[in-house]
């Protein structure tokens, strides 16, 4: 089988041209979909490996993007949110607006709010807004009606 | 933010032609009921301008409910103070409330009792949506 590599900074996609499916083709596609367990942490210099489980809320603060985690510590994340979106396990993460992410299982409750928004807050204390585009996903997830 | 002036404007621009729509319908039955039976061009003319710009700003405006960063009723705020002064300044401009202080009055209090009912309306409802989303937290961690 022809390897070809394309460098692009904008897109992460693998495409499998073959005859037909073989064992080969749906073992390139599992690892397509491997779901990602860990993330890199960035603390100053310090590299940490992070569980993803750790992290309760994946958040963007001053153009940055920061994984909160059950300790309540704050590490710089290098992933995209839009990449984290697509990489986390979907059944432990939701979106709750355009810039953060939420570990379903580290919501501490919801709160309305006076401004007629809905907050989320987390175990470790850490309060977002749940934007209301994703509220209306949230709630399926949830099986709110 | 271009996103939303571009949204305002194609808003504004497709309701604006009911302005004039809805001015020439309510000058249609108060001539008939006799409350009117003679307009000088001027006030016409005003009254058509005057009337499409209302709408347009009406209908413009209803674009801040697409900013999904905003709270609900932050947007329903926004929306409610462009509103008063487009509906205000316009009236006001045709005369079509008298400019004394009593009038301008209660066309106030009708507006902020409107909108208090709504603010009331918006934060009961998402007051109950927490509600759920709690109950379903818990079902979930049990």
């Amino acid at each position: 089988m022809k390897f070809s590599f394309v460098e692009d900074k904008d897109r992460a996609e693998i495409v499998v041209y073959a005859p037909s499916r073989t064992p080969l083709v749906d073992k390139i596609e599992q690892i397509a979909n491997t779901k990602v367990s860990t993330v890199n942490a960035y603390d100053g210099n310090e590299v940490k490996i992070i569980d993803v489980g750790e992290v309760e809320c994946f958040s963007v603060m001053n153009s940055r993007v920061i994984a909160v985690t059950r300790g309540g510590g704050k590490y710089r994340i290098k992933e995209r949110i839009y990449e984290l979106e697509e990489t986390l396990p979907s059944d432990d993460f939701i979106k709750i607006n355009k810039s953060a992410i939420a570990n379903i299982g580290a919501i501490r409750g919801f709160s309305s709010t006076y401004s007629g928004g809905v907050n989320v807050t987390f175990v470790c204390g850490y309060v977002e807004y749940v934007s209301r585009r994703q509220l209306q996903n949230l709630k399926r997830r949830l099986n709110v009606k | 933010m271009k996103r939303f002036i571009l949204e305002f404007l194609k808003r504004g621009i497709f309701v604006s032609v009911g302005g004039p729509i809805i001015v020439g319908i309510v000058y249609f039955f108060l001539g008939l009921s006799g409350e009117i039976w003679y307009l000088e061009v001027n006030d016409v003319v005003l009254a058509i301008i005057s009337s499409a710009l209302l709408a347009f700003i009406a209908g413009g405006i209803s674009a801040v409910h697409t900013i999904d960063r905003l709270p609900v009723f932050i947007a329903i705020l926004i929306h409610g103070v462009v509103l008063y002064v487009d509906y205000i300044v316009i009236y006001l401009l045709n005369g079509w409330i008298e400019d004394s202080v009593l009038p301008i009055v209660i066309f106030t209090a009708i507006f902020i009792a409107a909108y208090a009912v709504i603010w009331l309306c918006v934060f009961l409802s998402q007051r109950k949506t927490a509600k759920k989303l709690n109950e379903s937290l818990e079902v979930r961690k049990d």
